[in-house]
């Protein structure tokens, strides 16, 4: 009779040990699937940058300096390598280095009224907003992931399993204001 | 138009201020209560209504055998099976003799104890019953689910976005950035053109779903509120809110299911509901139109009236009095299940639709939580529920009003809309919804007062104070009168047709 309880008692921890894995593995599935929706939406501003520089190129033969940061912290960003620390320190030198450019645009009348440009701000606009939302998802997710790992008792599961904690992908200061993109 | 990004993460939320991860959490256990609440309902239903459907079960359940026995597959078992149903009503047909015997020995209140051990040992009764509205519940439910909602992207003319246009290209834009913020696929955009400012979110699965939004909101909503409002769509998809507006449906057009089965030696449209239910069944892949269709004139057998159809299908017979004959004998069915209908509304008005009600405003708060957890933006959502709330739903959505992200009282047209006469409106009210959002940090919007429903007792002067206290004590015996009234009708409703049922059942298959 009592070998029957330690049986059962050992079937149901299995089990929940199942369950704690599963869900770590679903936690860790959809921080990776975050962090590549990051990925595509960095990747859709590289993309946007040369288009944008050649539209504001002939208006802004004296601002050389602020374009010519733009193209040298894209080459950057697309250089940075896996690592998300160093990857967002990147891609935020990016981000900074295209508000002003934005901010220096709106001094110019022709390119206030330009429709070509009006559109590639609502683009630019809009991928600020999805890397953005993009990102909370993934530090949401992160967040999520890393307290079930260092809570009891699945951080029992994870060190058995080796789960690793992930990094947040952190955001500066200054980019906390609202972006100051006009349209 | 400005764009913010839903930049500032989490940040530190002043004291009294609840964090929209609770709220969530909150609501998302009041789903579960609310739901249990309507389960314990719709199963008392079931109970009344087994009274008439159990007999129905048996009848079928006998032809079916004897119909089997007569093709000659295992007279000899299906005969037994046969003898076996009818001595279980048989059975139960004394016990429900014994139930009524007992009934003379209530003289007081406290005597209804008295009443236990019968009424006990008649509810097996029930099962099959409640079996049988389980199954019927879920097969409508799936069939709900499958139409989807999207039967109103036609009835109000919805177009796919067009590119080309700076708007609904920014529209687009955001669906995209908002579906980014919720980690779902993106949804189908649709626009209606209509000057009303409303959205609505439809789909079966969060993979196919879609989000309607009128040109209207479009004009008259920046970027930051249409954000919101397409945060709560996303939010009521990935939540799953199609399936709790099925789950609901389907209750509805389980007991009409019922009633349209007990009606179709009656009326003509109860045939036309079923042979549309069936086919529509049947189809492999039937459009949303057609079960939207089938499952309203199926829901349609709650309140059908019978009367007409009986004069139309008596019509051929040439003499008054004839008629009269010929209708006698259906005179007794015909009173039960008219009964049984008064019953099942006085119990979807009184006990149903109050919970069925909060469950979908309950749901309604929880999306507006997952929308702000998604652009952590109260103040747009404040702002354009504000906007909302003062233009209404689109023409050719008053039906399905519930889709929408706030609808008006007057403009609920829908069948849950009507079943629930207690409680007014299947969304929050304005200022309770914006009260949750300042909740979340949102700042004072325009019109929006603190709710304070019961404000103007405390405006009037004293004597009329008074006088309306009175009439309000009044109104609490007066609904201790109405629910022993619905009570009574309740058990005189099932005692009828228990009885003609139980008793069609002996004489038809054996004591």
């Amino acid at each position: 009779m009592s070998s029957w309880i330690v049986v059962l008692v050992i079937v149901a921890c299995a089990l929940y040990a199942v369950a704690i894995y599963n869900r770590l593995i679903t936690h860790r599935n959809r921080v990776r699937n975050a962090w590549s929706q990051i990925d595509v939406q960095l990747r859709r501003r590289h993309d946007l940058v040369p288009n944008l520089v050649e539209s504001v190129k002939g208006y802004m033969a004296h601002e050389r300096g602020v374009i010519d940061a733009i193209v040298e912290a894209r080459k950057q960003a697309m250089a940075a390598g896996p690592d998300v620390a160093a990857r967002a320190d990147a891609e935020n030198t990016l981000g900074r280095s295209l508000r002003s450019l934005f901010a220096l645009t709106e001094a110019i009348p022709q390119l206030r009224a330009n429709e070509n440009m009006l559109s590639l701000q609502e683009e630019l606009g809009s991928t600020e907003n999805r890397i953005a939302f993009a990102r909370q998802h993934y530090n949401d997710s992160v967040m999520q992931y890393n307290t079930a790992l260092e809570s009891v008792p699945s951080n029992i599961v994870a060190g058995i399993f080796g789960f690793r904690s992930e990094t947040l992908f952190a955001a500066e200061e200054t980019e906390r204001q609202p972006v100051l993109v006009k349209f | 138009m400005v764009s913010t990004g839903g930049i500032a993460a989490g940040g530190l939320s002043p004291a009294g201020h609840v964090s929209f991860f609770d709220e969530q959490a909150r609501r998302r256990r009041g789903t579960w209560r609310l739901s249990f609440a309507c389960l314990l309902v719709a199963s008392g239903v079931g109970i009344v209504l087994s009274a008439a459907v159990t007999p129905l079960l048996l009848l079928i359940g006998g032809g079916l055998l004897n119909l089997t026995a007569w093709l000659g597959l295992a007279p000899a078992v299906m005969h037994q099976a046969v003898r076996i149903i009818g001595g279980w009503a048989a059975y139960h047909l004394g016990n429900f003799d014994r139930l009524i015997g007992s009934l003379d020995h209530v003289n007081r209140l406290g005597d209804l104890g008295v009443l236990l051990p019968p009424l006990t040992k008649l509810s097996p009764l029930a099962v099959p019953a409640l079996i049988a509205a389980a199954i019927v519940w879920l097969g409508l439910r799936a069939l709900t689910m499958r139409a989807g909602g999207e039967d109103l992207i036609h009835r109000l003319n919805a177009r796919p976005a067009n590119p080309a246009d700076r708007e609904e290209h920014q529209l687009s834009n955001i669906i995209e950035e908002l579906a980014i913020a919720a980690g779902l696929p993106s949804p189908r955009l649709f626009v209606i053109d209509s000057p009303i400012v409303n959205a609505a979110a439809v789909g079966r699965t969060h993979k196919d779903a879609a989000v309607l939004v009128t040109r209207g909101l479009l004009d008259s909503l920046d970027r930051a509120e249409t954000s919101a409002v397409i945060g709560h769509m996303i939010a009521s998809i990935g939540g799953g809110d199609i399936k709790v507006t099925a789950s609901i449906l389907a209750v509805f057009q389980t007991f009409g299911f019922f009633l349209t089965v007990l009606d179709l030696p009656f009326r003509w449209s109860a045939w036309r509901a079923l042979g549309g239910l069936v086919v529509v069944s049947a189809t492999p892949r039937p459009s949303p139109e057609s079960i939207v269709r089938a499952g309203d004139s199926i829901e349609a057998g709650l309140g059908a009236d019978t009367m007409p159809d009986i004069e139309r299908m008596f019509a051929w017979v040439p003499f008054q009095w004839l008629r009269y004959v010929l209708l006698a004998p259906l005179l007794p069915p015909m009173l039960i299940s008219m009964l049984l209908k008064l019953v099942l509304f006085l119990w979807t008005a009184f006990f149903l639709g109050p919970p069925l009600s909060w469950l979908w405003r309950n749901r309604r708060y929880m999306a507006d939580a997952k929308a702000v957890e998604l652009t952590r933006d109260p103040d747009a959502l404040a702002r354009a529920l504000t906007t909302i709330a003062g233009s209404g739903v689109p023409p050719g959505g008053e039906l399905r009003e519930y889709f929408f992200i706030s609808a008006p009282a007057a403009a609920s047209k829908s069948a849950l809309g009507n079943r629930q006469t207690m409680s007014a409106a299947l969304h929050p009210p304005l200022a309770r919804r914006v009260a949750r959002l300042v909740a979340f940090g949102a700042g004072p919007v325009g019109r929006a007062e603190p709710f304070r429903p019961f404000r103007w007792l405390t405006t009037l002067p004293p004597m009329a104070a008074l006088a309306v206290a009175a009439l309000l004590a009044l109104l609490v015996p007066l609904f201790a009168a109405l629910f022993v009234m619905i009570f009574y009708l309740t058990a005189i409703a099932m005692t009828l047709a228990l009885a003609a049922g139980l008793t069609l059942v002996v004489a038809i298959f054996g004591g």
